[in-house]
């Protein structure tokens, strides 16, 4: 498994953190974070591993927050939640990215 | 031993309860006897009125835009300002005993006599409305302006939710479900509770109309009444931990989070959307069988799980899924 998106996944989550709060707390925080974490993604993951790979960063990174903060009463969901947003964004990104690259091959041939 | 001071914290409770909510119900059933002369109006005990007269201002917005403004002069005196949405002043009344004088822009003064023995700023904003429109009219939001730096912001939709301030910060939140007649309460350090009619059933459930005016008196009883309580010690003797030592191990590594954040914890901007029920039954859900965070891994009742099934379900089905869950 590549290590270099899953290290920045991890400091996305961080960082993020750092700066907005806790992310699914607010519309803003989500919008900003999904925004932030697409452009990444679209930086980073190259390819299936690399995605998979940042994606685990960012869970890895934003359970440790969120336990570090106190998970609340409905822990799991959160985890579970944020999992699934960051995997979606994650996946389009590394799916947008494929669509342009096919893109750029088929105006070369 | 145990079982005294089980026996006590339980007394305590309800004591507590009664202190901060029930003296107003109560003293409403007295009153309703003598209410039947006083027309309509609805008596909710000198405790709530006590309260209400910390009033300075209170501003109401109705559900056509306009806003009524009522404030309590120094000898006792309500005046009361109707504007419309554009800010024009349209009417405005000045309570005085049993006398008002009436001003509508545009006509002569009117003074008309008062059948009313108890007067509250909130129901000068709603009879200054209902002399210009004619009718009764629902307000939208409430903002009351209590002395001591208070300020309480009740809205309503299908349920009334109310906020209190303290010089800006936040003290605490209630809301009442109309539906299930359930009141829920946070006041973080302070107090945190619900109560539902099979609760209230041993004094008899709930005696009163629950209106907005109500909730934002009632969200200012709670931080008052608690925040005194809290100040009295307890006889010798009684400890209030009653955790057990495995459990109080166990809560010195991860921190129980027993009183819920109002809404979905750690899920906030879902807090205006279709899951919140799934939020507020999962939260009533665990204060009724004493559950906490660690409820999701560490073996406990079968209540809590049941609790943490109904909110998965909840979620799952899209927010319209409404669960059982077993009353304390």
């Amino acid at each position: 498994m590549p290590v270099a998106p899953f290290v920045i996944g991890l400091a996305f989550a961080v960082v993020l953190h750092g700066l907005v709060g806790w992310w699914l707390d607010s519309g803003p925080g989500v919008a900003s974070t999904v925004a932030a974490l697409f452009v990444v993604a679209i930086l980073v993951a190259r390819d299936k591993p690399q995605a998979l790979s940042l994606w685990l960063g960012v869970m890895i990174g934003m359970t440790a927050t969120l336990l570090s903060i106190g998970g609340g009463t409905m822990w799991p969901l959160v985890i579970v939640i944020g999992g699934v947003m960051t995997g979606m964004t994650i996946l389009g990104a590394w799916a947008a990215r494929r669509l342009v690259s096919l893109n750029r091959k088929g105006g070369a041939a | 031993m145990a079982h005294q001071i089980t026996r006590y914290l339980r007394t305590g409770a309800l004591v507590g309860v009664l202190a901060t909510l029930l003296p107003a119900a109560m003293l409403a059933t007295a009153s309703e006897q003598a209410g039947s002369q006083l027309s309509a109006e609805e008596d909710l005990g000198d405790t709530y009125y006590n309260l209400e007269g910390k009033a300075g201002r209170v501003t109401t917005r109705f559900d056509d835009g306009s806003v009524a403004i009522a404030q309590r002069d120094a000898d006792g005196s309500i005046r009361t300002q109707l504007s419309n949405t554009d800010g024009t002043e349209i009417a405005s009344l000045h309570v005085r005993g049993d006398k008002a004088l009436l001003r509508k822009a545009g006509r002569l003064p009117l003074e008309t006599l008062i059948n009313r023995r108890r007067q509250t700023l909130d129901w000068a904003n709603v009879e200054v409305t209902a002399q210009v429109r004619g009718r009764a009219s629902e307000p939208r939001s409430i903002e009351a302006e209590f002395e001591g730096g208070f300020v309480a912001r009740t809205e309503t939709k299908d349920r009334i939710y109310t906020v209190i301030y303290r010089y800006g910060t936040e003290v605490g939140r209630l809301q009442y479900l109309p539906k299930e007649q359930v009141l829920a309460w946070k006041f973080p350090g302070v107090t945190t509770g619900w109560v539902d009619p099979t609760r209230l059933k041993k004094v008899g459930g709930w005696k009163f109309k629950r209106t907005m005016a109500w909730a934002t008196v009632q969200a200012l009883a709670f931080y008052e009444f608690h925040t005194k309580k809290q100040q009295t010690p307890l006889p010798p003797g009684v400890a209030l931990d009653q955790r057990g030592w495995l459990q109080r191990a166990l809560d010195a590594v991860v921190t129980p989070v027993y009183a819920n954040d109002a809404g979905c914890d750690r899920l906030h901007w879902l807090d205006n959307s279709i899951f919140r029920p799934c939020c507020d039954d999962h939260d009533r859900c665990y204060s009724a069988n004493g559950c906490n965070q660690t409820s999701w891994w560490w073996w406990g009742s079968w209540s809590c799980n049941n609790c943490n099934m109904n909110v998965i379900t909840c979620f799952a089905s899209g927010g319209d899924y409404q669960p059982f869950y077993p009353s304390a």
